[in-house]
């Protein structure tokens, strides 16, 4: 939508409890792109997410998004435009429909249309939206993180291991559905992922964390070259092994 | 209108002999092994010992200026302060927070009562209704904070959750806030709709043992439990929105607390 939209870290630092959980890192991701980012569990993606949006200050770096770095802009219209699904979903007291609509409430912007909309494209049904929140699978519950970020119709998507809990099946209509939200609506969108053949489904950009380091970063072409078409040829191509 | 019932060496001799009642207990927890001999006689050496020092010093008090009412009230309002903060553990709040919150609560309510003339400018009335209302402050201030500290931790996610969709810290925490001014509330709401029913509350006993109408008693006695609740509340909405303040940031942050 706006070709300004994109995200820049330059030399962004995080160090928690004397740990180096972000070092020193730097990217440039074009509006209306997927970067996919890879790596082990404990290598700071998750951290690196949350920096975005701002729920954690960063030590040292920038980040730019607008052009503008986020220290300049107000957080809570920032996170307004900036939809975060966490690593592990949580479920605010109340039905499914409560959940969805909580951000458009904080704005007065409840609309039903807009919470069916984005039940559907958080491959839910309806029959869902009077269920309490808390009963549901944790397969369901992420759908409705998802669902709930989507409402507020963002202009930029940080999904951490959205698809964790989902079958295989929802997973590939879901990966289908966010591609598709990029493509009609230009969001540009960090995916975090355990799993390389998500990574090389969904990025257009890919990014390799390892201890906090961002030790690759490039076009998935670059990053997967085209001989290597399967998850084990990857690996024995020597990249992305941790 | 008190007269006195008891007189002073007769009351020792009356405490003495309700030691009987110690020694059932201590029995009893003997024969059921329940291990609470020892602490059981050291706090009643310790009840005995502060209460009859503070017998001595309302005596040397009730005959003194009435300016010394400040300095009284400052002396429980920091020591309250000091209990009720480390009560909060969870949230390391400093005892600035708990004193202040405190301090508010029981200040307002103790102003506007002594303004209306509600409570006499007197020393037998200021100094244990003054205690009574920062004590339960104290209660109060500890309950909301103990619970909002916990909440806040066991709840890290729904909060980020509500952060990340755009809400304000206030609103992000309001659930939490509303579930610990609840908690810390219900023991005085309780006793109030028990009132009457369960018990005779203590004011209403000693008016009533010295002699008060009941009317006049009963009276006095919902002029109390409205002072501790409306101190009570005063300090409970102080005290978690300090600690609002405290976990989260300006930028609206969950602070990493631990
Ligand atoms: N609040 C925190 N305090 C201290 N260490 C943390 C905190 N959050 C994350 N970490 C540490 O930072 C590292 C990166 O964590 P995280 O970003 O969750 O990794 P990932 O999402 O890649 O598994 C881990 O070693 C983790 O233990
Ligand atoms: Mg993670």
């Amino acid at each position: 939508m706006t070709s300004h939209t994109h995200i820049v870290m330059d030399r962004v630092s995080k160090h928690l409890r004397g740990r180096t959980v972000l070092n020193n890192i730097s990217f440039s991701l074009p509006a209306g792109k997927i970067m996919a980012v890879i790596g082990p569990s404990g290598s700071g993606k998750s951290t690196l997410l949350r920096t975005i949006n701002r729920l954690i200050e960063i030590d040292s770096g920038t980040i730019f998004i607008y052009h503008t770095s986020i220290k300049k802009q107000n957080p809570i219209r920032i996170r307004r435009k900036i939809g975060l699904v966490a690593q592990t979903p949580a479920m605010f007291e109340g039905t499914v429909l409560e959940n969805i609509r909580y951000g458009l409430d904080l704005q007065n912007k409840y609309s039903k249309q807009a919470v069916l909309k984005a039940l559907r494209d958080a491959e839910l049904t309806t029959e869902f939206l009077y269920r309490k929140a808390s009963n549901l699978s944790v397969g369901e519950q992420q759908r409705v993180a998802i669902a709930r970020a989507l409402a507020l119709e963002p202009e930029i998507l940080l999904l951490d291991e959205p698809t964790a809990a989902l079958d295989s099946k929802i997973t590939r209509r879901f990966e289908a559905t966010i591609k598709h939200l990029k493509d009609v609506r230009g969001l540009t969108i960090v995916w975090v992922t355990h799993d390389l053949a998500q990574a090389r489904r969904v990025g257009d950009y890919v990014g390799i964390l390892k201890r906090g380091k961002l030790e690759q970063f490039g076009p998935a072409s670059k990053i997967f070259p085209a001989a290597t078409k399967d998850h084990d040829k990857a690996k024995r191509g020597g990249c992305c092994k941790w | 209108m008190v007269e006195y019932l008891f007189e002073p060496i007769d009351g020792l001799f009356k405490l003495a002999l309700t030691l009987i009642l110690l020694a059932v207990i201590i029995l009893l927890s003997r024969y059921r092994k329940l291990d609470i001999e020892e602490e059981l006689i050291v706090a009643t050496v310790r009840g005995f010992m502060q209460l009859m020092f503070l017998a001595l010093i309302l005596t040397f008090i009730f005959e003194s200026h009435l300016v010394l009412v400040l300095v009284v009230y400052g002396v429980m309002i920091l020591m309250a302060g000091y209990t009720s903060s480390k009560r909060a553990k969870k949230l390391k709040a400093p005892l600035e927070l708990t004193t202040t919150s405190i301090l508010v609560g029981a200040g307002i309510t103790l102003i506007i009562m002594i303004l209306t003339g509600i409570i006499p400018l007197r020393m037998e009335f200021l100094i244990p209704l003054g205690g009574m209302v920062i004590g339960n402050s104290m209660i109060n201030c500890s309950l909301a904070l103990d619970r909002l500290g916990s909440d806040i931790q066991s709840n890290r996610n729904k909060i980020e959750a509500a952060l990340s969709l755009g809400a304000t810290s206030e609103q992000a925490s309001l659930p939490q806030v509303r579930a610990a001014v609840r908690a810390s509330l219900i023991p005085t709401i309780d006793n109030l709709k028990t009132l009457g029913i369960i018990l005779i509350p203590g004011t209403m006993t000693g008016l009533l043992i010295a002699g008060a109408d009941p009317i006049w008693a009963a009276s006095y006695q919902l002029i109390i439990f409205f002072m501790i609740l409306c101190a009570g509340s005063i300090t409970i909405i102080t005290a978690t929105y300090l600690a609002q303040q405290k976990l989260f940031s300006k930028k609206h942050q969950l602070i990493d607390i631990n």
